[in-house]
């Protein structure tokens, strides 16, 4: 035999009682009555080991079903009750609270899938069907005879947010959370508020001065009692867990601690620096961010100006569409041909992305306005000399050299410093070019894995205004449910570690997707050691560490090996 | 769609309609028409037995007409609930009045053809509006043979094939002669970035027609997959490099230029005219089959629920929202989330859903603090 | 309610069908609870019909599936395993799935040289909307398990269920082992290495219990801690140094299948794999375990002389990771054998040596793996077998005859066919610069008394400067684990302890002699971050052999 994980009966039950097993097998009509020989697995049912009662029911899932589980919970002591009948994908939840409403820890039922997984898949031969039936529901007894009573785990959350990154979308983020009137601490690395938008001179799609709609963001926190804004902070340690997160900010050279629920994180990007890239030298040959300052102070002159795309984007060393540039350009084409409609504008790019409903209208307007487009390819890149730069226009088969007063770089986000160190800090993922990596890239696109921690904005991936504004108030959204419920629950199915079996290894810690487990220092007999540990709110019950531990450290609270290995047990 | 039927603070409405809203932000009140599925909710187990004897077979909506479904019917395999629907214009029993063979069938006695349109009327601080997109008819963009050429078909048919649990079993077979499709072309920006139709950019075409290619090269290792584009759209996350891997590892190849037109030769394949503008050079293209990426259009009846909730539409009948804050209509306390304000793929539709969620808890919250003007209840 | 059950529609029809001579393969299948089983589920609702040959097990995710359960389910009659969950991308988990392909590769390749058929396991990726995916899927597999007939017979599967192991001898047992010698003086429990990181272990304490337990409740296990039963790692260091001669090893294996009876069983390391491997080749499967020999390799069917190479064809998958290469230790025995001019047979239908399954208390299973392995000593007809794992030798050498027949064959380790050569000038080594030092085998070492040949061999290595550790020979501390049991927090105290001595010495290298040494020595050294590089001492002899 093996070691343990034999399915030998529990070890020591906490109750020194035995499994008084019920079980109700449903006919569901015709369903399960029509192709399973009902009558015969029931009989066998009361065959099986720790089986005190068996009864069939025509529709155990309704109201005379349910009522019958109570009483015979009741009448005959039952203390672990199986349903053989659909999935439990449809009845588990409701099966569970008859048994609770019984008196019966939920915990103590198994459903067995007689239905989608016997009956209406083998109607062609209820004979084995019916032996099949039997089988699934010996493994079920099996199963329910180890189960243990568990209670639903909760824990308190403190209702204060902290927002890390006070740009639009942190902005937006700490807004929507303080109007459900939770505290937020809102913290800004620079000494201004604004992020990438103070760089900006107007907006696309509306024109407008990009410095207003940094005020009136500005204006509406200054209006919201609820948040404290900490400018030129930094983040500097944090600790703990969905909840209860001590959190340690340096402002300004003052320290503080404070303890929040939970943190947003957006921290936004940078606009990366060409160097040595077609020239750039920052006068003659600058980047968009240099040309919005120029329109903006009214020093721009140029007649002739060209704008090369994807410099530094879409390249094998950076291989992402920067989201922003093209629009960016074509803004500032419109702008400059309205503005100075004597200068020439030359768009050297590689494809233009206008997407959505507001966007490809201002390209078709800026060709209208006369600003010449030119497709490159990253087979010939444009080559710049004093004065023009040189385009081999794939559309057109040709070199074309455009001369120019002014050549204007559009330069990609990039992740900004820090992000490694604040990703450590708060065991959340980057990807391969530093932006945070969410939970799910469809369906969870403004939170980490790890419950607790939200993103937003330019951290997560270049985005324009609007994009971070519903960006911020998504993970604001989000972030909200365990603030505004105060209390977050989890189902106790988790992993556990046995402390004297694990030797820090780490395996588990390094393969949780969801930050659950850390190692704690302690000292046992006078020696120093360090042991895993896992957190039963962030364990989601995947199981996997368990597989990877190599001392079989850590078990499963209702999927224990030695739960499935009682079953696989009993299947042949 | 199980996580929100099951949640106790959300009561699922399906199978019915908005009538009528009144009422400001904080308390409208909504009329909704329930309509008659005959079948009693509280009793189907959604066991299907209704279903496997129905003698009714019509062309099923959810395939796009790739295949038949029976007069009660789930409308799709997971459909949440799991209570089917009987379809009043197909059914023998509503309209000739005899069969009712779903009723004998039903063991929990579920079926009630008596059953009619109810009226529910709700109190709501809050409105989301939600109502999705519809796509481009691609038969008005009568160049591309739509509707007449048999093996050009829409993007949403071609998902049905491609599924393993669609209609062809997930083989991409040919709809003129049922044989296997091995060289297949996407017709990108079908109803989009087109004055003729609608000036605007669809968003998801692209990222999906890469998709679909790759998807025929993983089923068939022998195919060749061509996508006709103008643009590739690809600022989403990840995008750049996922067109990278269709190019470089799965061999699908993009062509720039619009397809022009499409004709049928005398086996039933569609050809392609068009310039490879690369190449600067008008060619044609013999395919088994095309796929035509249909534009993102505004959902039937979009604008009959905006004027009920006196929200303006933008100049596409797309909700009208305010650039820089995106979920937001003219309208306090009326929210959009997803496509109905304009075309955006899941990720996009998902955050953008959950800041509609952020500003409706903004108003449900706002309103609750101060003490509201009529009859509260 | 008692409803009258219906009559199953067409059940006579599906009798006459199906004719007694049709093979009907047992399938399991584990499901992930968020896609495949929503996917058989779908197949349910669809009426899509596949055999009933499947069963299915639901998990939260595949990267739960253990390889211990499929081990079992093929033990336990299954003759086909199919794992199914969310395809990559889709796991709800993030990335299980990806956890449960890299286990699956691990896992097929141990059952490929177990002799289970690969077409037998397979892993798939269902989606909760490929109810017609998962049918398909599964009735192709029932009919592929199908064409290839059942894994193991019936008798095979019965063969497996030990009956009520017989109760051994109390009284016998305390006079074999010399018990009730004892004196209390502690001496067994102040050497005992286990003791030092844990201190409930003391095989003081552990006969104490004993005897109180049975004397006063007729229940020798009563008192007892389970951390004394399994946390000791039969290193024998108390017996050796026993003023009474009380064989507390000996001692400790009767205690645990006493233990295992009562289901107080201990922690298996590795899942429970370890064990159900070697239970596995009691069954008489045809293995693939001996891909590794390389085509220069000099072997001999008909040789007169052996070479048992134990279980490092199933250690190589499984700890690599570690940095450990256990089939590096037989390829490197084969060139010094074939370099020494003798052309060993290696056989195909050896099994393991049941030195494991022994020392865990499974008596039954150990003997039906030494019963094979004598069984095929007789057939093959060889004088002489070589060992290179110190294990193997001493199953061979002192546990076969204590419960069979003494078997005429001459046992020999590498270390002492290696010292007899070198000594004759039969084996040239050439230089090898560099400090060493040696880490005793407890089997080798304080159970054989085999000290010295070791450290003759590796000192005529010229150049090679061999430093001692503290605590060596008879003193000498154990790897941490000699039976895939109560690998723990305390044996990475131990493991660490011994690291620390042998960085002490300045040598740049550990040599082991046995390959768990090597496992476990190198597994802690990657934990610890140590720079000592672990190497079988085989290595070094090669690269010897080849500066010669």
């Amino acid at each position: 035999m093996s070691i343990q994980l034999q399915a030998t009966k529990k070890q020591d039950p906490p109750d020194e009682e035995t499994p008084r097993i019920g079980v109700f097998i449903c006919h569901c009509g015709a369903n399960i009555a029509g192709f399973v020989n009902v009558e015969e697995a029931a009989k066998y049912a009361s065959s099986l080991p720790d089986v005190a009662f068996v009864q069939k029911n025509l529709y155990t899932c309704s109201e005379t079903g349910l009522r019958e589980i109570k009483t015979a919970i009741k009448e005959h002591k039952l203390n672990r009750v199986l349903v053989a009948s659909c999935t439990p994908r449809t009845h588990e939840p409701l099966f569970k609270s008859t048994c609770q409403e019984a008196g019966l820890n939920r915990y103590l039922f198994e459903l067995v899938n007689i239905r989608e997984q016997c009956s209406w898949v083998h109607m062609q031969d209820p004979v084995r069907a019916t032996e099949k039936a039997k089988q699934l529901i010996r493994m079920g007894v099996a199963r329910v005879a180890l189960l243990e009573p568990r209670q639903e785990i909760t824990v308190e959350v403190t209702r204060k947010a902290l927002v890390i990154g006070g740009g639009v979308a942190g902005i937006s983020a700490a807004l929507s959370i303080a109007a459900s009137n939770i505290p937020v601490i809102l913290v800004e690395r620079e000494k201004e508020l604004g992020g990438l938008l103070r760089d900006v001179n107007k907006l696309y799609p509306t024109l407008g001065a990009a410095s207003e709609l940094v005020d009136e963001h500005v204006k509406k926190l200054q209006k919201a009692p609820l948040i404290k804004v900490m400018t030129r902070a930094k983040v500097l340690n944090v600790s703990g867990f969905i909840g209860n997160y001590k959190v340690q900010i340096d402002s300004a050279g003052e320290q503080i601690e404070d303890t929040v629920g939970v943190i947003v994180v957006a921290t936004g990007a940078r606009i990366m620096i060409p160097n040595g890239m077609y020239g750039y030298d920052g006068k003659n040959v600058v980047m968009q961010t240099e040309l919005e300052r120029r329109l903006k102070d009214g020093s721009f002159s140029a007649r002739s100006v060209v704008m090369i795309q994807c410099v530094g984007a879409r390249v094998p060393e950076r291989e992402y569409c920067s989201r922003i540039c093209c629009m960016t350009a074509i803004k500032n084409a419109i702008l400059i041909r309205e503005t100075y409609p004597e200068t020439e504008i030359f768009v050297v790019y590689r494809d233009i992305q206008t997407f959505g409903t507001l966007y490809e209208e201002d390209y078709r307007r800026a060709r209208e306005l006369g600003v010449g487009f030119l497709r490159y390819g990253l087979a010939k890149l444009p080559a710049v000399d004093e004065g023009g730069v040189t385009v081999y226009d794939e559309l057109l088969g040709k070199n074309v050299r455009i001369p120019y007063e002014l050549l204007v770089l559009s330069a990609p986000l990039v992740a900004p410093e820090g992000v490694t160190e604040l990703s450590k800090m708060l065991k959340v993922p980057l990807d391969a070019n530093g932006f945070y990596l969410e939970a799910h890239a469809k369906l969870r696109p403004v939170e980490f894995a790890t419950d607790g921690v939200y993103l937003c904005g330019c951290a997560r991936w270049p985005c324009d205004i609007g994009d971070a504004v519903y960006q911020g108030r998504g993970s604001a959204a989000r972030a909200l449910i365990p603030l505004r419920k105060g209390k977050v629950y989890a189902e106790p199915l988790y992993a556990e570690v046995n402390p004297n079996v694990c030797r820090d290894c780490r395996r588990c810690v390094e393969s949780c997707p969801y930050s659950a487990i850390t190692t704690v220092e302690e000292t046992v007999h006078g020696y120093q050691r360090t042991v895993s540990k896992v957190n039963p709110v962030l364990c989601k019950g995947c199981g996997a560490c368990s597989v990877l531990c190599p001392t079989g450290a850590i078990g499963m609270k209702h999927y224990d090996n030695t739960l499935i290995m009682a079953m696989i047990g009993k299947a042949f | 769609m199980a996580a929100c039927s099951d949640h106790p603070n959300i009561e699922c409405l399906t199978y019915s309609a908005v009538r009528e809203v009144s009422g400001n932000a904080g308390d409208f009140t909504v009329t909704v028409a329930k309509r008659p599925r005959y079948i009693n909710e509280s009793l189907c187990t959604g066991c299907g037995e209704c279903t496997e004897k129905c003698p009714g077979k019509v062309p099923d909506e959810f395939n796009l007409g790739l295949a038949k479904r029976k007069s009660i019917f789930f409308h799709f395999a997971q459909a949440v609930p799991r209570i089917p629907v009987i379809d009043p214009t197909a059914c023998l029993m509503l309209t000739k009045g005899k069969c009712g063979v779903c009723q004998k069938k039903c063991g929990a006695g579920a079926i009630d053809f008596k059953q009619t349109e109810q009226l529910v009327k709700a109190r709501v601080g809050t409105i989301v509006v939600a109502t999705g997109f519809d796509i481009y008819d691609a038969s008005l963009a009568t160049e591309y043979g739509f509707g007449r050429i048999k093996n050009v078909l829409s993007s949403l048919q071609y998902e049905r094939l491609i599924s393993a649990s669609g209609p062809s079993g997930g083989h991409l077979n040919k709809p003129s002669d049922g044989k296997p499709a091995h060289k297949i072309a996407y017709v990108l920006c079908v109803g989009s970035r087109d004055i003729t139709s609608n000036n605007y950019c669809s968003a998801l075409c692209c990222m999906y027609a890469a998709k679909d290619a790759m998807l025929a090269r993983e089923h068939d290792a022998g195919s060749e997959s061509f996508v006709f584009y103008t643009d590739t759209r690809c600022s989403g996350k990840g995008f750049w490099q996922y067109f990278e891997k269709a190019r470089s590892e799965y061999g699908v190849n993009f062509i720039r230029g619009r397809v022009s037109r499409i004709t049928e030769d005398h086996s039933g394949n569609p050809v392609m005219w068009y310039e490879d503008t690369k190449q600067r050079r008008a060619k044609t293209l013999t395919a088994d089959m095309v796929i035509l990426a249909n534009a993102i259009v505004p959902a039937f009846g979009t604008d009959k629920l905006a004027a009920m909730l006196g929200i303006e539409l933008d100049k596409f009948g797309f909700i009208a929202t305010n650039s820089f804050s995106p979920t937001d209509t003219n309208r306090d306390g009326i929210f959009v989330a997803g496509c109905v304000g304009g075309p955006r793929d899941i990720a996009e539709a998902v955050a953008h859903a959950s800041a509609a969620a952020a500003r409706a808890a903004e108003t449900v919250t706002r309103e609750a603090a101060v003490p509201a003007i009529g009859n509260r209840g | 309610m008692s409803t009258v059950t219906k009559q199953p529609r067409k059940a006579e029809k599906a009798e006459e069908k199906a004719p007694a001579t049709v093979f009907e393969p047992s399938i399991l299948a584990f499901a992930c609870n968020w896609c495949s089983y929503a996917g058989a589920d779908l197949a349910g609702v669809s009426r899509l019909q596949y055999p009933p040959n499947v069963k299915l097990i639901r998990v939260m995710c595949s990267g739960r599936v253990s390889p211990i359960f499929v081990l079992e389910a093929f033990k336990k009659g299954a003759d086909g395993v199919i794992i199914t969950g969310c395809h990559i991308g889709d796991c709800h988990y993030q990335d299980g799935n990806v956890k449960a392909e890299t286990m699956f590769k691990k896992l097929a390749e141990v059952l490929r040289v177990l002799g289970v058929e690969p077409e037998r396991l397979r892993l798939e990726w269902i989606s909760a909307s490929e109810g017609q995916r998962f049918a398909t899927i599964m009735t192709e597999f029932t009919e592929k398990v199908r064409k290839l007939g059942p894994l193991l017979s019936p008798e095979q599967i019965k063969a497996q269920e030990t009956g009520p192991a017989e109760s051994s001898d109390l009284k016998e047992l305390v006079r074999e082992t010399g018990v009730y010698q004892c004196i209390e003086c502690g001496k067994c429990t102040g050497g005992c290495l286990m003791a030092r990181f844990n201190p409930q272990v003391s095989p003081r304490l552990a006969m104490k219990n004993f005897f109180v337990s049975y004397f006063s409740h007729k229940q020798p296990l009563k008192l007892l801690s389970m951390d004394e039963v399994w946390y000791c790692l039969t290193c024998e260091t108390c017996h050796y140094h026993c003023p009474a001669g009380v064989d507390f090893a000996k001692f400790i294996v009767w205690l645990r299948s006493e233990a295992i009876k009562l289901g107080k069983t201990g922690t298996p390391t590795h899942g429970g794999v370890m064990h159900a491997m070697m239970e596995f080749q009691a069954l008489g499967l045809k293995q693939n375990r001996l891909d590794w020999v390389d085509s220069s390799a000099q072997v001999d069917e008909k040789s007169d002389t052996m070479y048992y190479v134990g279980c490092l064809p199933y250690f190589e998958p499984i700890f690599t990771e570690t940095g450990a290469h256990p089939l590096a230790m037989a390829r490197n025995t084969l060139k010094i054998l074939n370099a020494l001019g003798i052309k060993p047979s290696v056989y195909e239908g050896e099994v393991c040596c049941g030195h494991d399954l022994y020392w865990t208390g499974n008596i039954e299973g150990f003997k039906k793996l030494a019963a094979l392995n004598l069984e095929n000593i007789q057939k093959t007809g060889v004088k002489r077998i070589i060992f290179s794992c110190p294990e193997c030798f001493y199953t061979y050498k002192i546990l076969y005859p204590q419960f069979f027949k003494t078997v005429e064959v001459e046992t020999v380790h590498m270390m002492q066919l290696l010292d007899e050569k070198i000594k004759k000038g039969e084996l040239k080594l050439g230089r090898l610069e560099g400090k060493f030092t040696f880490q005793d085998p407890c089997r080798l070492g304080r159970l054989l008394a085999i000290y010295d040949e070791p450290r003759r061999v590796l000192k005529s290595v010229k150049g090679l400067d061999l430093q001692c550790m503290e605590e060596i020979r008879k003193e000498s501390i154990c790897c941490g684990s000699t039976h895939w049991v109560s690998c723990s927090s305390y044996t990475k105290q131990l493991q660490k302890y011994r690291l620390g001595q042998a960085v002490d010495t300045g040598a740049s290298t550990l040599l082991t002699a046995c390959p768990k040494c090597q496992i476990h020595l190198s597994c802690a050294a990657k934990d610890l971050k140590t720079k000592m590089k672990i190497q079988d001492y085989t290595e070094i002899i090669v690269q010897a052999m080849e500066q010669a």
